[in-house]
């Protein structure tokens, strides 16, 4: 375990966002409540408050290209994970995993989920 | 669409005025995105499901708002804290240790002193046994000094060089609330008990020089030989002070560490980012 973990439940969606590619806030917000088939939406606040700290720690920093689309507002910046991001995402996922796997030994949650 | 994009435009200047709350740290990195941001939540929203949706967002917005409002403002309020800490330690750090280590020296031993080892300190006190020399005994050999306390014990004291008025040693009442001559004595002017019990209100403890005339002529003198010096009690405000001192001592020893500590460790000025 790293000095972000445990990450909070936001920095961590927004970490599993950009683990695959560059994403401005609005696709990570976007990303974030597909994947967890709207069970958990960022607000604009939230969303911002958590990219700066997350930005602050090193765990993400801003693309040094943006993606230029056609739709794009020169407003949009687009977030990447910084290596110390990749491997807080990889710890956390590992704490969590280990936390289910706890809770099954415990007949908490079923062996399959 | 007109009304959606007059809604969707009223939302968003509503939302710009909201976001002028946040602190100007956030603002300046954010407020445009973040107002781009909700704009498109706004037009995405109205374009999938209308009005409820657009209600919706603005529900989920206002507290995510409220909740991120309070976080900036307390985040800003730390940050700038910890800036001005930042700046008190490095006042600190670029005091010279060695003063500091001179003073806690100073007040560590000076507490040591004033409350252990002071004549009427809690460890020196028990073992006394300095006797008072009566500096007058050689000099005016026909004059002595009492000094007397409210205790049973007798100490003496005197100046060199002043004149003192002795009396027999019979004539003077220890254990009271004073010392003084008995009414018996009438060769004791009353004047002389008066400006003596005005001049020194005697408690327990209490030193005081009383002059003492030689009123019953050469050779009848009774000297109080020897007196411990200290008398019988501790000397509570010195031991007060000692233990002041020693905290004070104790407080510049650990802000010694501190500043060495710190000279090490903020040896280069913060650059803002």
């Amino acid at each position: 375990m790293n000095q972000y973990n445990p990450l909070s439940p936001a920095q961590f969606q927004i970490l599993l966002a950009l683990a695959d590619e560059e994403r401005h806030g609005y696709g990570i917000m976007q990303e974030v409540a597909e994947r967890s088939s709207g069970k958990m939406r960022l607000g604009p606040g939230t969303l911002y408050g958590n990219i700066k700290k997350m930005m602050a720690a090193g765990l993400i920093e801003e693309s040094d290209k943006p993606v230029v689309l056609e739709d794009d507002d020169p407003r949009r910046r687009y977030y990447r994970l910084t290596d110390q991001g990749q491997k807080a995402a990889v710890d956390e996922a590992r704490r969590l995993a280990d936390a289910v796997r706890d809770a099954q030994l415990k007949n908490l949650i079923p062996r399959t989920i | 669409m007109a009304q959606s994009d007059w809604l969707i435009d009223l939302s968003q200047r509503l939302y710009e005025t909201a976001v002028k709350l946040y602190p100007a740290p956030f603002r300046a990195d954010y407020e445009a995105e973040i107002i781009w941001l909700f704009n498109r939540m706004c037009q995405d929203a109205f374009a999938q499901a209308g009005y409820p949706a657009l209600a919706a967002v603005w529900l989920r917005t206002i507290s995510d708002f409220a909740f991120s409002l309070c976080e900036q403002h307390w985040q800003t309020w730390r940050s700038d804290t910890m800036e001005n800490d930042t700046k008190l330690l490095r006042l600190i750090a670029s005091i010279n240790v060695s003063v500091i280590g001179l003073l806690a020296i100073l007040a560590l031993g000076w507490g040591i002193f004033a409350l252990g080892f002071h004549r009427n300190g809690l460890l020196a006190r028990p073992f006394t046994t300095v006797h008072w020399s009566h500096p007058l005994d050689s000099e005016v050999p026909e004059f002595t000094v009492y000094r007397a306390t409210a205790d049973e014990e007798t100490v003496c004291s005197a100046v060199p060089g002043e004149a003192y008025t002795a009396v027999p040693r019979s004539n003077i009442q220890s254990g009271q609330s004073g010392v003084r001559p008995t009414p018996s004595s009438p060769d004791i002017p009353q004047l002389s008990w008066h400006t003596l019990k005005d001049n020194y209100q005697m408690n327990r403890g209490d030193i005081f020089c009383y002059k003492i005339e030689l009123i019953t002529g050469a050779g009848s003198v009774e000297k109080l030989i020897p007196n411990k010096i200290g008398a019988s009690f501790y000397d509570w405000n010195m031991i007060a002070f000692g233990f002041v001192s020693l905290i004070m001592g104790l407080g510049l020893v650990i802000l010694a560490r501190q500043t060495l500590r710190l000279a090490g460790r903020i040896a280069e000025p913060v650059t803002a980012t």
